[in-house]
């Protein structure tokens, strides 16, 4: 499976690329008052407003470093109830896509972030993938789709 | 017996008595006057008893000493008038030896005694006027001693006060003297200063006159240096903009071959080969990307320096500008400096001049009163040889006066 690569401090994690709409510079953001410190804020997405998430952020670090290589990531969010969403995750050194082979894919063991999936090694480390399903928590999903509340 | 004896011897005596009386009582009594008149008593007389030759003897003998008697009488009165007006003239001269001449000769005549009354007189007369005269004199001439004397003393003191102001003189011309020497030194060596001030200021203008020239230069230099970095920096920045511009391809370019990576994947078989090329695509970007960065890196660094440098410059710049502002000011200040001294060497020299006249005239003056001391000391001298002169002067009137005031000249 093919995955694109970023990093969250000093270490590589995938998106796997089926979930990945498309990859943007970093924008300038909207600010979103009182939200979440995990809520980066708000991008125009061709007219469409797009709540964009700070994976370091979420991860429990400092807020992501604007560098040339500080990608937004548009992806593809499916909440439980199999509505798809787009959002924006803003990703720190977004090198490029690797393939990772499913035999080399193995279970961290850990039980840390929730949406911190499976590792594989290579020859530059470990890459462990993110379930972009997985990272929103209840109630932060709740504050980003509050129709989806409504509706669900 | 013996008184019939007795009575004969007496009768006989008594008889011879009588004889011897009547015969040898007038001769006795004629040789007693005779003798008598011989022994100088002309007024003797003998009594006329009888009229015999005895009696006639002495008649005779009484006209002889009558006779006797007025010719001794008038001799006598002669005698006693000459001794009279000899006893006049001697006690008029023995009071004129003693030194009355008031005396007064009453002798007069045509005698002898006479003449020499008047030669008398007439000397006497000369004499109380000569006495007078001299007396007169003398009083005078102690008056003036007197005088000269006071005058003499006064003159002494006056004299010795002037000795010892003229030393006092003398001390404070050769004290001015010596001042005067001193300050004739000390101006020497003002002027050496000034002179060596003159010259050293020269040199140091002419030293500060090549430092503004260094420095001058060292502004230009500075300029120069300043518009090549100037437009080192424009240079810098247009790289920088081109940089910028190759940064923002290359990112659009990675972005692209991303995007393109992942729809290629989306594609599944289709877009394999897509894939490739976007992967290569991506990889050229990534270098472009960091090789851009690099690149921006080292020209930030560069352009950095270069402003640092800009900066380092001006301030140098700036710094020399005003040091030569510095430079300029202390050269004019030195200028004047100069022209100060250089005004004043003259100066001094004519303060020199005038000290060195002054040093002569006090050594002048000091040898004037040098001499002037010595010639007051000598009139001092002689004042003190003329008061002593005049003292015996006095004393000499004195005596003279003295002398003549012994003679009485008036009655």
């Amino acid at each position: 499976m093919k995955v694109l690569v970023f990093h969250i401090g000093a270490d590589r994690y995938g998106l796997p690329l089926r979930q990945v709409r498309r990859v943007l510079p970093s924008l300038e953001l909207k600010g979103i008052p009182l939200a979440p410190d995990s809520v980066a804020g708000l991008m125009n997405l061709h007219g469409t407003p797009l709540p964009v998430i700070d994976l370091s952020r979420i991860s429990g670090r400092a807020p992501s470093r604007q560098h040339y290589d500080t990608r937004i990531v548009v992806a593809d969010y499916i909440a439980p109830n199999g509505t798809v969403h787009a959002l924006g995750l803003m990703a720190e050194r977004v090198q490029g896509v690797q393939d990772v082979a499913p035999q080399n894919l193995a279970p961290s063991g850990v039980q840390a972030a929730p949406f911190l999936g499976q590792v594989a090694g290579d020859a530059h480390g470990m890459v462990q993938l993110v379930e972009v399903n997985d990272l929103l928590p209840a109630e932060l999903r709740a504050r980003l789709f509050p129709a989806e509340l409504a509706t669900g | 017996m013996i008184g019939g004896g007795a009575a004969v011897v007496v009768l006989s005596l008594l008889i011879s008595y009588t004889l011897a009386r009547a015969i040898l009582g007038p001769l006795a009594g004629l040789t007693t006057a005779l003798s008598r008149l011989g022994s100088g008593d002309q007024a003797v007389r003998v009594a006329v008893t009888s009229g015999d030759e005895l009696g006639k003897v002495s008649e005779d003998f009484n006209k002889m000493a009558v006779l006797l008697q007025s010719a001794t009488q008038r001799e006598l009165d002669l005698t006693n008038e000459l001794r009279a007006k000899v006893d006049s003239l001697l006690e008029v001269v023995s009071r004129a030896a003693g030194g009355d001449m008031t005396g007064k000769i009453s002798v007069g005549g045509d005698d002898a005694i006479g003449q020499l009354g008047d030669g008398l007189q007439r000397m006497f007369d000369n004499l109380r006027q000569l006495l007078t005269n001299v007396q007169k004199a003398g009083i005078q001439v102690t008056t003036s001693a007197t005088e000269i004397a006071a005058s003499a003393k006064q003159q002494e003191a006056t004299g010795v006060e002037q000795a010892q102001t003229s030393v006092e003189v003398l001390s404070t011309t050769k004290e001015i003297s010596s001042n005067t020497s001193q300050l004739l030194k000390t101006m020497e060596d003002a002027t050496a200063v000034a002179d060596y001030t003159t010259s050293a200021t020269s040199e140091a203008q002419g030293n500060l006159r090549r430092m503004d020239q260094t420095m001058q230069n060292m502004v230009n230099a500075t300029d120069s240096i300043n518009a090549k970095l100037a437009a080192l920096s424009e240079k810098a920045s247009n790289i920088n903009s081109v940089l910028t511009t190759i940064t923002k391809v290359a990112d659009q370019t990675n972005i692209l071959s991303l995007n393109a990576a992942i729809e290629a994947e989306k594609a599944g078989e289709a877009g394999r080969g897509f894939s490739v090329v976007a992967t290569e695509i991506r990889r050229l970007a990534d270098q472009t990307s960091v090789s851009t960065w690099d690149i921006e890196q080292m020209l930030k660094e560069m352009q950095s320096a270069v402003s640092a440098s800009v900066m380092g410059m001006d301030k140098f710049s700036e710094e020399i500008r005003r040091s030569v502002g510095e430079v300029r000011q202390v050269t004019d200040q030195l200028s004047g400096v100069m022209d100060q001294v250089q005004k004043l060497a003259p100066q001094f020299d004519a303060v020199l001049q005038g000290m060195q006249a002054q040093a002569v005239g006090a050594q002048q003056i000091t040898e004037t009163m040098m001499q002037l001391n010595d010639a007051t000391q000598q009139t001092v001298e002689s004042l003190k040889a003329t008061s002593e002169a005049v003292h015996q002067l006095q004393y000499a009137a004195g005596d003279l006066q003295s002398s003549v005031s012994t003679f009485a000249v008036n009655a």
